[in-house]
């Protein structure tokens, strides 16, 4: 036979693949695999931030903020934040000037193989997951690759229809971000801002060019500024800013607590460990695990896993077995509802195993990590 | 990942997984390293579940991540194929039926005699019916490679001795 045209070579491949009948899908060896990507991706964030700690001791201009003291104990009240977007002739990929009490860094973003890097005012952050495409639908902006803490560089990234985003700040400024295409227009457009800490953002608007879209009161408690929760115009920032401590224990001599953290942004998670894992809704959702769930894994210093778990009333207790060192039960806590199981584990050692038991013994679910 | 977006991946999951295997097949020519492709891809996006889930076109993605998955599993196949003297030419071509000539294993052995670019072209092109322009997004190429590529391609596929046989039975 031969390929006489194109619709020839149609119906040949469709006949030949159409009805092909893969196996069942292995989804918990899909989700397990998809963890292990996520754990990988923040071990690199953390190698690339060592990294760029050692480059930065060679850069005058850098050491003035690594020798800044260690986060400060109360959030500034007297600072002045500036955001200046591209002008003519500004070099390529430039997102935006930042400044911070007179000081400027040029926030640029450039594609590499793999994705996109932000190059801020104390270090570089990648991400590899392609670069940002476009998108029409979901929520009107959403922050990604950030740096620092104290200051901070935040980036993120605009729905298509959003032309600029509002910036409120505690001490009363009002920032205009707006974003720019410096990938081209395929995708996503990028703003960035510097500030002081994350807790003085109080406020993220977007608007289009009819008028405001929404806002978020953003999550800051964690050292970055996550608009999590997109509110319409009006409407009330509810439920006021809560914290509960959900578990808590000590890693060689040095103690750790997981928080969970309500308010108008919805719920996150995190305190122990880096980063932070949020949600919308309220903590009522995590109600409904039907034995025991690993709500998520991050990563300490000092190879440390810390795993937040949701069990059901049913489990009297979770028993984790490193690969090795001995193994340790851990009693859940209630907290709004909701009872939590969260441990700490070394990583990069072998295969962490659980399992929940009720209180007769009864083994009721296992897993591992990651 | 909270509990409502893990059923959304779940059934995500569950409407792609057939189509994201016999893409792997296609390029592959291998059932097995298929479903492998696939669970990476999926993998990938559950990794990445917040971004993915609001993309335009998510599927887009998983289909740029089988391609790049599958070029990374051909380099691996070949190094260790070279590593213990397997015959990497007759192993690529090879169904997974079992030496059965039947119509699948025809066009599949035809697509594995095209050089990898090709194939990626004509699977995406001709069996995904994707236009040229989604092509190059996928590939990371321009139209117009896809253009010289498919043009190559069908010649070849013109010439097949695979087809030609499965033609005459």
């Amino acid at each position: 036979m031969s390929i006489r045209d194109e619709q020839d070579l149609r119906d040949q491949l469709g006949a030949a693949l159409d009805d092909l009948a893969p196996g069942p899908l292995p989804l918990p060896a899909v989700v397990r695999q998809g963890r292990s990507v996520m754990i990988r991706r923040r071990v690199t964030v953390a190698v690339a931030a060592a990294v760029i700690v050692a480059a930065a001791a060679a850069t005058p201009s850098i050491l003035h903020w690594l020798r800044q003291p260690a986060p400060p104990p109360v959030v500034p009240t007297h600072y002045h934040v500036t955001v200046l977007p591209p002008g003519p002739g500004s070099s390529k990929g430039l997102i935006a000037t930042v400044g911070i009490d007179g000081r400027r860094w040029k926030v640029t973003g450039t594609a590499n193989a793999t994705g996109m890097c932000i190059n801020g005012f104390t270090s570089i952050a990648c991400e590899a997951d392609g670069l940002p495409r476009v998108y029409r639908s979901g929520d009107p902006a959403s922050t990604g690759l950030g740096s620092g803490r104290y200051p901070l560089l935040e980036t993120g990234t605009v729905r298509a229809n959003v032309a600029f985003l509002r910036l409120r700040l505690s001490n009363g400024q009002v920032l205009t971000l707006r974003p720019v295409p410096v990938f081209g227009h395929a995708h996503a457009a990028i703003f960035a801002f510097a500030v002081p800490a994350a807790q003085v953002v109080t406020q993220i608007s977007a608007y289009s060019r009819h008028g405001e879209i929404g806002y978020a009161v953003p999550f800051t408690a964690l050292g970055s500024v996550e608009p999590v929760r997109w509110l319409k115009p009006g409407q009330p920032a509810l439920p006021s800013p809560a914290r509960y401590r959900i578990g808590s224990g000590s890693v060689g001599g040095t103690p750790w607590s997981e928080y969970l953290y309500t308010g108008p942004w919805g719920t996150c998670m995190g305190g122990a460990g880096g980063g932070s894992d949020c949600w919308t809704g309220g903590v009522g959702q995590l109600a409904h695990v039907k034995v025991a769930d690993v709500l998520g894994v991050s990563v300490g210093s000092g190879n440390t896993w810390f795993v937040p778990m949701a069990v059901a009333p049913t489990v009297s207790y979770v028993l984790v077995s490193p690969a090795h060192g001995a193994s340790f039960r851990v009693r859940p806590e209630r907290t709004n509802g909701v009872r939590f199981a969260v441990f700490a584990v070394p990583s990069g050692h072998g295969t962490t195993r659980w399992a929940a038991y009720s209180a007769s013994g009864t083994r009721l679910a296992s897993g591992r990590l990651p | 990942m909270q509990q409502s977006a893990a059923t959304e991946f779940g059934e995500f999951a569950h409407a792609r997984w057939p189509g994201l295997v016999r893409l792997g097949y296609a390029l592959s020519g291998d059932r097995h390293l298929a479903e492998d492709l696939a669970q990476t891809a999926l993998a990938s996006a559950y990794a990445s579940w917040a971004r993915v889930r609001r993309a335009d076109d998510p599927d887009a993605y998983l289909r740029r991540i089988i391609v790049n998955a599958h070029r990374s599993a051909f380099r691996k196949r070949r190094v260790s194929e070279r590593l213990t003297g397997a015959q990497q030419e007759a192993a690529a071509a090879a169904p997974d039926l079992a030496g059965q000539r039947d119509d699948r294993a025809a066009v599949v052995a035809a697509l594995a005699a095209l050089p990898s670019r090709q194939r990626e072209v004509v699977v995406l092109r001709f069996w995904l019916d994707l236009t040229e322009s989604q092509v190059a997004a996928v590939l990371g190429c321009s139209i117009g490679n896809v253009k010289s590529q498919s043009s190559r391609a069908l010649a070849k596929l013109r010439e097949s001795a695979d087809l030609a046989e499965w033609r005459t039975k």
